[in-house]
């Protein structure tokens, strides 16, 4: 079977084409296995020849024209690493190892370096909608002073556009001033949180090991007491499922005050696997009803909007990009505090291939040329991928694909796919509601 | 009871001596008093409503099939069908279909059948816009509203709505609503048939005052004044000299100095951060007031620090800005209240687009330096704050858009300009896109559109495309406009592709420069499989657009 694949739920089987993005109810697996009755399915259907060999042609969509274009005036986001520097030492963190070494000097960013990287996306981004400076660290709250000065110089040099702020923050020295100055400042709060009490003190911890849940919640219940309204649309939360997706914990996480959370993966990174609490009970076989917690409902939906787009599309091309690649140098740049600009936040920044510019020169044409270049070559497995479509794949990935990358990220898509044949496409309601997601 | 009902044809065997059926039907080109087998379902489903839904037992109906073999509604048919029920002396005319274009001939025929004491009821837009003859003001246009308790709700003077619960089916939990105001309005004839069938003697129109209030001619179209008020921003700038701020800064490249407003005398340099003269060039202070133009969809943020420094100058925004709204010195549709459509005599020259981003204002900036180079006097309407650049008449984009109101507001405007201005010609840039390009914004994207096709006759209209459009999308977007009776459609290819990263932002969708050799395969794909002229930025820079559309108006 070329780019197809049979998906068995709970209700239905049915043939997907990744290749014209159609699929067909089907009673068993035998109508495609069974040379007689592939015969008759393929008569009495219009369904492509899934036995044909074909490939998807990989290729990146923009030309080196566009992109320089595109970093004139579409530039979206810039999120500054203020320090490195982290009142936490939170176990599962990819900044441990650095905090470990005696002679690893913990970097702040210097104001210049801060100036330099807002002006490269204020300039850049007079004909995109949106124009979003991040706060990011370490721990950014240690750099208070520096958010002050980059919101001060954004209103004093240009007083005319108004960028959207965010912070990532967890949240122990958001005290009552600072949550003033967020607040006045219309600054959007993520804030890291593990769950309730016990999840969020396991690994979640000072340098001296002491938890940090009580004065973190303490923090967010002051906040929300102080302007309600801010609470509900500006604050969200990342929660990390260190021990995988639970009851216990959708519970907890469904009850917080406002319901925009990130569930986030754990990255296990090497100093982790070795130091974490073998007693951690990961909860791999329960069974979650995802409709019970308003959060993951609302995400799962989310998630359900590029297969939606996908089945509507009038045009099929049997050229893709696959994935949830952004657009490098546009949407997701991030400054360290030396002022190297890497892709996105979530790579690891100390591989040189995911520099694509430092601010004093702006965003380099041939970085992101190395960088479309090594991710191209990382894709050639896509070619013949029935998933590749709808793969979750973006640049943090690129260096680590494998043959278990490719086999989970085709079980992710084959649960999601049957969840949208099975629960989303035939249902009126639901569909709309994914069909007027906005993905901005 | 004499109804008369203009529709796709009643089937024979469903009449089964429910009352007495006349059938008149089409044949080479007439009207005949003649049974065709209709060969849509519509006209029967609508007798069946109206029978089922009156107790009145001398009905009779005349069945109109006036569709044609193509399932195509001839403006023509229409108007045969109510001359032969004045003739036939009708109490009620039905009719459950509609145009989109302006007929004078379907109006004045429509308001015979009033003085003749016939009432019309016709169905409602079905796309929540514009249908004729039923947004006419001498016809009683039929809604559906499901929440209604009321069996009939009068909205305004001319517009009733009944709600048809009966035809919201559940199945496996899901509902499907099967109404339309097709068979609301064949319903609400039933019901009317009751009511005016004791009443065989007294002015209809009486009779549905007093009981539903419905009044029509109570429009606001009696005022007789005909001259036309400048708006406030145009007014303004007639007593003051103006700097302007431009966004996206990249704006003012684009500005022709030449056919500047004479009252704009100065520029805000961004990166110098002060305001410089048209003229010359150098840092100034002398004028009196500061207009900050916002082109973009996104909202800016009004400065306090210009503020403070320019503290002695007016300052006004125009176009999408944090807290500070200064639109109102604009045009505002409803300004402009009619409730009947006037005949525009000059040419109107349309431009739109498939969605935001494809360089319509370069378009139409292009055209209205060809055509006052040709010492042609031109009127340009946009929702582009930048045209108060060029006195344009710029008008703000409606928050809400109200059918058929806006539709007579712009032909009232039109036809104010035409009486009071010298001009030979329209030039319209209309705010939005000519269709749904996502599920999220079907309000910005085609409903102002069809209220200018609606409002005015459209000599040529230049659709301005994404480059990598699908032909067959496109073919179906030039079906609307066709529909609208718009004869001459030019396609300008943009130089601009959706970011498809931003397909599903609600707020607009974004868009990329292509590089030169897609953009000439994308040119030749759509030479290739598209009828209609296609042309490039380059032609229209270079005239050959405005070329074509002077050959084609002459």
């Amino acid at each position: 079977m070329y780019l197809s694949k049979i998906i068995k739920t709970n209700r239905e089987m049915y043939l997907f084409d990744a290749l014209n993005t159609s699929f067909t109810a089907i009673e068993s697996e035998d109508e495609i296995y069974d040379d007689i009755k592939y015969a008759d399915f393929l008569r009495n259907s219009n369904f492509r020849d899934i036995k044909q060999p074909c490939e998807f042609d990989v290729k990146y969509p923009y030309s080196e024209v566009e992109l320089k274009r595109m970093f004139s005036g579409g530039i979206k986001s810039m999120t500054l690493a203020l320090t490195e520097q982290c009142n936490l030492r939170c176990k599962y963190c990819g900044y441990t190892p650095k905090y470990l070494e005696d002679n690893y000097k913990l970097e702040s960013m210097p104001k210049e370096i801060a100036f330099k990287a807002i002006d490269i996306l204020i300039n850049g981004s007079h004909e995109s909608e949106l124009c979003h400076i991040g706060f990011y660290g370490g721990e950014p709250l240690l750099n208070l002073d520096l958010i002050k000065e980059c919101v001060a110089y954004v209103n004093d040099k240009y007083p005319f556009r108004k960028p959207s702020y965010n912070i990532t923050t967890n949240a122990v020295l958001l005290v009552d001033k600072v949550a003033d100055f967020l607040i006045e400042n219309d600054i959007q709060i993520i804030i890291s949180l593990d769950g309730p009490q016990k999840e969020q003190n396991k690994y979640r911890v000072d340098g001296k090991g002491n938890s940090s849940f009580e004065k973190v919640f303490q923090n967010i219940q002051a906040l929300y007491r102080k302007d309600p309204k801010y609470f509900r649309e500006n604050v969200t939360y990342n929660v990390v499922m260190f021990n995988g997706a639970s009851n216990e914990l959708f519970e907890a996480v469904d009850t917080l005050w406002k319901s925009d959370v990130n569930m986030i993966d754990l990255f296990p990174t090497e100093y982790f696997m070795q130091t974490r609490d073998r007693s951690d009970k990961i909860h791999k076989d329960e069974i979650i009803d995802i409709k019970n917690y308003d959060f993951a409902y609302k995400n799962l939906l989310k998630s359900m909007k590029k297969y939606y787009n996908s089945f509507c599309e009038s045009a099929c091309s049997n050229t893709i990009f696959p994935g949830g690649f952004c657009i490098p140098g546009i949407r997701k740049d991030f400054v360290t505090t030396d002022g190297r600009i890497i892709v996105c936040e979530k790579v690891d920044e100390n591989q040189e291939v995911f520099e694509i510019g430092d601010v004093y020169k702006g965003i380099d044409i041939n970085k992101i040329d190395r960088l479309v270049n090594k991710t191209l070559e990382s894709l050639e497995k896509c070619k013949s991928c029935w998933a590749a479509k709808f793969c979750k794949i973006c640049f943090k990935d690129i260096l680590n694909i494998n043959g278990d990358f490719c086999e989970k990220a085709r079980e992710e898509v084959e649960r999601e796919l049957g969840y949208y044949l099975d629960q989303v496409s035939n249902n009126r309601g639901v569909i709309n509601y994914v069909a007027n997601i906005s993905l901005i | 009871m004499t109804i008369a009902l203009i529709d796709t044809g009643v089937l024979k065997s469903v009449i089964n001596n429910k009352c007495e059926v006349r059938h008149f039907s089409l044949s080479e080109g007439k009207l005949v008093e003649k049974y065709i087998e209709p060969e849509n379902s519509h006209g029967t489903e609508c007798f069946e409503e109206i029978v089922s839904n009156t107790e009145c037992d001398k009905l009779q109906i005349i069945d109109f099939n006036i569709s044609e073999q193509d399932e195509n509604l001839q403006v023509w048919s229409i108007i045969s069908a109510i001359d032969k029920s004045i003739e036939e002396r009708a109490d009620i005319i039905n009719i459950s279909l509609g145009l989109t274009a302006y007929s004078q001939e379907l109006f004045d025929i429509c308001e015979a059948a009033v003085q003749n004491n016939i009432v019309i009821l016709s169905a409602a837009s079905h796309t929540n816009t514009i249908s004729f003859p039923a947004d006419f003001k001498n016809v009683i246009c039929v809604k559906v509203d499901q929440q209604q308790t009321e069996k009939i709700k009068t909205i305004g003077n001319m517009t009733v709505s009944i709600s048809m619960r009966d035809l919201i089916i559940s199945e496996k939990g899901n509902e499907f609503d099967l109404s339309s105001s097709s068979f609301a309005c064949a319903r609400v004839c039933g019901y009317l048939c009751d009511d005016l069938s004791n009443v065989p003697l007294n002015d209809k129109f009486k009779t549905l005052f007093r009981k539903y209030n419905i009044d029509l001619y109570n429009a606001d179209d009696i005022e007789c004044k005909a001259d036309l008020k400048k708006c406030e921003i145009q007014q303004i700038l007639s007593n003051n000299r103006a700097a302007v701020v431009l966004f996206p800064p990249n704006a003012f490249e684009k500005v022709n100095k030449d056919f500047l407003h004479h009252n704009i005398v100065a520029y805000y340099d961004h990166e110098q951060g002060e305001f410089c003269g048209f003229s010359d060039g150098e840092t100034t202070k002398d004028f009196d007031m500061i207009m900050v133009l916002n082109s973009s969809y996104f909202d800016l943020e009004f400065p306090k620090s210009i503020k403070e420094e320019y503290r002695q100058y007016k300052i006004i925004c125009i176009g999408n800005f944090l807290k500070k709204d200064d639109n109102n010195f604009l045009y505002h549709y409803n300004d402009f209240k009619a409730s009947e459509i006037s005949v525009l005599e000059k040419p109107v020259i349309a431009i739109t687009s498939v969605c935001s981003g494809l360089n319509k204002s370069d378009v139409q900036l292009s055209l209205i330096n060809s055509m006052r180079e040709d010492g042609l006097s031109i009127e340009v309407i946009s929702n582009n704050p930048l045209g108060v650049l060029y006195n344009n008449s710029i008008f703000n984009f409606p928050y809400e858009l109200n059918f058929p109101q806006i539709v007579y507001s712009i032909n009232k405007f039109m036809y104010l300009s035409e009486v009071n201005k010298d001009m030979d010609a329209w030039l319209i840039n209309i705010g939005g896109a000519i269709g749904q390009i996502n599920g999220l914004n079907t309000y910005n994207f085609g409903k102002l559109a069809d209220a200018y096709f609606s409002a005015a006759n459209i000599d040529v209209a230049i659709i301005c495309v994404n480059s990598y459009i699908d032909a067959s999308y496109l073919k179906l977007q030039l079906a609307h406009l066709y529909k609208h009776n718009i004869n001459e459609v030019f396609i300008v290819l943009s130089h601009n592709d959706i970011d498809a990263s931003t397909m599903d932002y609600k707020d607009g969708l974004q868009t990329y420069c292509i590089d030169d050799k897609k953009y000439d395969s994308a040119f030749e794909y759509l030479k290739k499989n598209v009828e209609e002229k296609v042309f490039s930025m380059d032609e229209v820079r270079k005239g050959t657009l405005y070329e074509r559309i002077i050959e084609t108006l002459s």
